[in-house]
């Protein structure tokens, strides 16, 4: 090229030439960033949607289990097995609950090198205190209780919602959800200081669960609590709950790390829940909550409620003390035993068949609240004209009738009151679940949560209706995980706030604290924690995240396979062994109900397809095929079961496992599959339960360690993080230039 | 708001407009390596087998729809060697066509 082409068109030619490739290179480059963006998000979605439906699966188990409850009748084994687990704290004497929480027996031994505590609690204590679990020291039993005592007393002192204010120039910090990750607590308390009497703090609920480091996240905020009452604030979330504790790991931690006491500890962990505050305010404009509102909450109604009765925020408290005492003629009734007035109950009011059941959510249960007076009013008419009946009808029996009918009439009245009564007592639950469970959505209205399974959606419209009803001007909450650890939405007026960084897995995605001042303007700080040793690039870390979310899901995917093969072949009608790629994509979701973009990740997850573009679906799962144990002589669909539902296996474990001592009897491990036979409505043969008892009792003494048995099974799921818990924290100077401030301004 | 919406998908699509004649091929072949390798030799005049930053810098600027800063600085983060402060452009490359197909 070039001959006969003068200089200036040879530059020209050149420059066009650059151009073009500069041109392709930045289109390239672009198409390159967009596909990272697309992966970061579905990431994002993978692991959301496997949480939340995670809390939809325990919620189920719990209904599940109240279904049980309320239905069995009362000899039969499965209701024994899990009915201490609904019995709610009787009322009893404080004094009584400190006895049995008392600590002076229990000797520290001169071996233990963790932190001495005495009370009244000094600032030099609580700083050793947190510097020793930086350390990885465990703080001895006997200090736990003592200091949880005391938490306690202090709790009931205070109001369901605390008002605070930012008075002359105190600026308040304001946490989100802490998931169990000291790192992230520390790393806070690092930027910006541990809290004082010029330095207050609000944690906005979920201090628990998930991370390694519940406890003693809990002991820290605690600790605090009692040396500055009046300046650090403690909202409820929704994991301070026992019954969502057993899923999510903070039970087990408990357990583990504290193996004398431990049930103990987690008792008066279930009272000290139930007591923590529901809200707080600021200046009368800023309401600080965990989940969130709905389009009938009144901050009135939650300032008034009895807050400790609900010692889970998935059930409502009894009512039958409420209803005998305003039904005085109650009590002289002894035809009115509980046996028949259960079987009134069912049968009175819609069956819900076992098929329904696993689809409603909490909301649909309320319904069942309202239940007990008018069934008894209704049971009352019947038994009356029952006698009726019996006596023959004449003149004056008609006297009779009338003068039963009258009673019945009298009776009416005071059931009348204590359905208001109970109607106001569903009314305070939902005013707790929403405040606890709510997510914010963009379209306005209010319509259930069934993605998890308690709360609600709530639109902008009932933001803008809650404000200003209630003069406020903000409403911060926390429960949802967001990349930038913040999120604002519905025009600026609710701020969504989550402190625990890497939450779902190593860089995926900053935690961030808020900062208030008397000008109430907020202003966010980001970080992001990591260990010393570890340092990846924004790059590798998307793609580390990306990595392990597929991971989960291809498990997820495997752990589905027979219902996947049945949808494939309901597809395959010819039995060519064969789907397409929208076929597959179809029965895909069919089956997982993840909501996630399956034919955009199809190409993670498949690795190959036919000429025709066709998926061999036979092939895929001998492609995603697990390692399993060798199991050989238990069923293959067992195993399965097994893998798909050990969370929910555990779960029930747990529940059985009455006394918290991680081992359960042969009984009692048969029940259990007899419980999960019902749930998933599967038949599992007694040799196949008998096969996996010998196999896991090795030692032959008639008890199973649950552990042992989740381990043998693999059916632990390593976490997707990386061995974090002994990671360091960073304490140069060098590392705080990789600490990165966020612009409030967003 | 809404123009704002359609300003987003608009620029969303443009991205797979190679043609750039408002079509979008939605079979997605991306740009094989050995034309994106040619393309950084041809911008490489001298034949070095590097970039300076600000010469890649200049040339992400041209044509129809110049990098913007934010753009132009992300690229250099994940491009430039950070102990000879250059492109290797081979190295860039095939770095990216992996983390692509991974």
């Amino acid at each position: 090229m070039g001959c006969g082409v003068s200089k200036s068109n040879q530059f020209h030619k050149q420059d066009t030439k650059a151009i073009k490739a500069a041109v392709l290179i930045q289109h390239w480059y672009r198409q390159y960033v967009a596909r990272m963006e697309m992966k970061r998000r579905y990431t994002w979605n993978i692991f959301q949607s496997l949480e939340y439906s995670g809390e939809q699966a325990q919620i189920k188990l719990y209904n599940f289990l109240g279904y049980l409850m309320d239905n069995f009748t009362p000899s039969s084994n499965e209701r024994n097995l899990i009915s201490h687990f609904f019995r709610e704290n009787e009322v009893c004497r404080d004094s009584e609950w400190e006895r049995f929480f008392c600590y002076k027996n229990i000797e520290v031994p001169e071996i233990y090198s963790g932190p001495h505590l005495t009370f009244p609690l000094t600032v030099e204590q609580v700083t050793f205190l947190v510097d020793a679990f930086r350390n990885k020291r465990q703080l001895h039993s006997r200090y736990v209780l003592q200091l949880l005592l005391q938490t306690w007393k202090m709790l009931r002192m205070l109001p369901n919602i605390s008002r605070i204010s930012t008075c002359q120039s105190k600026e308040i910090t304001i946490c989100g959800d802490l998931h169990g990750q000291l790192e992230d607590l520390l790393l806070i308390f690092y930027k910006n200081g541990m809290p004082s009497l010029d330095r207050p703090y609000v944690f906005n609920g979920d201090f628990v669960d998930r991370g390694e480091d519940s406890i003693e996240i809990l002991l820290i905020l605690f600790s605090f609590l009692l040396l500055y009452p009046n300046d650090v604030h403690l909202n409820r979330g929704n994991h301070e709950d026992h019954i969502i504790n057993l899923r999510y790991g903070f039970t087990k931690e408990v357990l583990t790390k504290y193996k004398m006491h431990g049930k103990r500890i987690l008792k008066l962990l279930q009272k000290i829940f139930s007591w923590l505050p529901l809200a707080t305010v600021i200046d009368q404009k800023v309401l600080v909550l965990h989940g969130g509102i709905s389009d009938t909450t009144d901050l009135c109604v939650l300032a008034r409620v009895d807050r400790h009765k609900y010692v889970s925020a998935l059930r409502p408290p009894k009512k039958r003390h409420l209803s005998t005492t305003s039904m005085s003629v109650d009590s002289e009734d002894d035809t009115w035993s509980g046996a028949s007035w259960r079987r009134a109950s069912v049968t009175l009011h819609k069956p819900l068949t076992r098929g329904t059941f696993q689809n409603l959510s909490l909301q649909d249960f309320s319904d069942r609240v309202k239940l007990p007076a008018e069934e008894q009013l209704e049971a009352r008419r019947r038994h009356l004209n029952l006698l009726h009946s019996a006596c023959g009808q004449s003149q004056q029996e008609l006297g009779v009738a009338a003068a039963a009918a009258a009673a019945a009439a009298a009776a009416a009245e005071p059931a009348q009151d204590s359905a208001e009564v109970i109607h106001s007592i569903e009314e305070e639950w939902k005013q707790i679940l929403d405040l606890l469970w709510s997510d914010p959505m963009t379209q306005p209205g209010c319509v259930p949560n069934e993605v998890r399974g308690g709360g609600c959606y709530w639109g902008p419209d009932v933001t803008e209706d809650f404000l200003s009803r209630h003069h406020l001007q903000l409403i911060v909450r926390s429960h949802e995980c967001k990349q930038e650890g913040y999120e604002f939405c519905h025009n600026r007026k609710v701020l969504t706030l989550f402190s625990a960084s890497n939450y779902y897995d190593v860089g995926s995605n900053r935690g961030a604290y808020l900062k208030l001042g008397p000008d109430l303007v907020p202003y966010l700080i980001q970080y992001q924690a990591s260990s010393m040793t570890r340092e990846l690039t924004v790059r590798q870390s998307a793609g580390r995240t990306e990595h392990s979310a597929l991971r989960v899901l291809r498990k997820q995917l495997f752990s589905h396979k027979s219902d996947l093969i049945c949808a494939f072949q309901e597809l395959d009608k010819e039995n060519t062994g064969l789907v397409s790629l929208n076929d597959w994509a179809m029965a895909v979701e069919g089956v997982m109900h993840l909501g996630l973009p399956w034919r955009m990740l199809h190409y993670q997850l498949i690795s190959r397809k036919n000429s025709n573009g066709m998926v061999n679906y036979l092939q895929w799962f001998a492609e995603l095929a697990i390692k399993e144990p060798n199991m050989d002589h238990i069923e293959q669909s067992l195993l399965e079961t097994l893998y798909r539902h050990r969370s929910t296996l555990e779960t029930i474990f747990r529940i059985v496992d009455t006394d918290n001592s991680g081992v359960i009897t042969m009984q009692d491990f048969r029940q259990t599959w007899k419980l999960l036979s019902v749930y998933l409505k599967m038949e599992f043969t007694e040799e196949a339960i008998s096969d996996l008892a010998v196999s896991i009792d090795s030692n032959r003494d008639g008890s199973i360690d649950i552990h042992e048995f989740m381990e043998a099974f693999r059916l632990t799921d390593k976490k997707s993080r990386l061995e974090r818990g002994r990671s360091m924290f960073m304490g140069t100077a060098t590392d705080l230039t990789k600490l990165e401030t966020g612009d409030p301004n967003v | 708001m809404v123009s704002e919406v359609h300003k987003r998908i608009h620029n969303a699509f443009q991205v797979f407009d190679h043609d750039l004649n408002k079509t979008v091929d939605v079979r997605f072949p991306p740009v094989p390596e050995d034309m994106l390798l040619t393309a950084f030799e041809v911008l490489d005049q001298q034949k070095k087998g590097y970039m300076e930053p600000d010469e890649l810098t200049n040339y992400m600027r041209q044509g129809d729809e110049p990098f913007t800063q934010q753009e132009m600085e992300e690229m250099l983060s994940s491009a430039v060697d950070s102990d000879s402060n250059v492109v290797y452009y081979k190295d860039f490359v095939s770095m990216m066509i992996l983390d692509g197909e991974r």
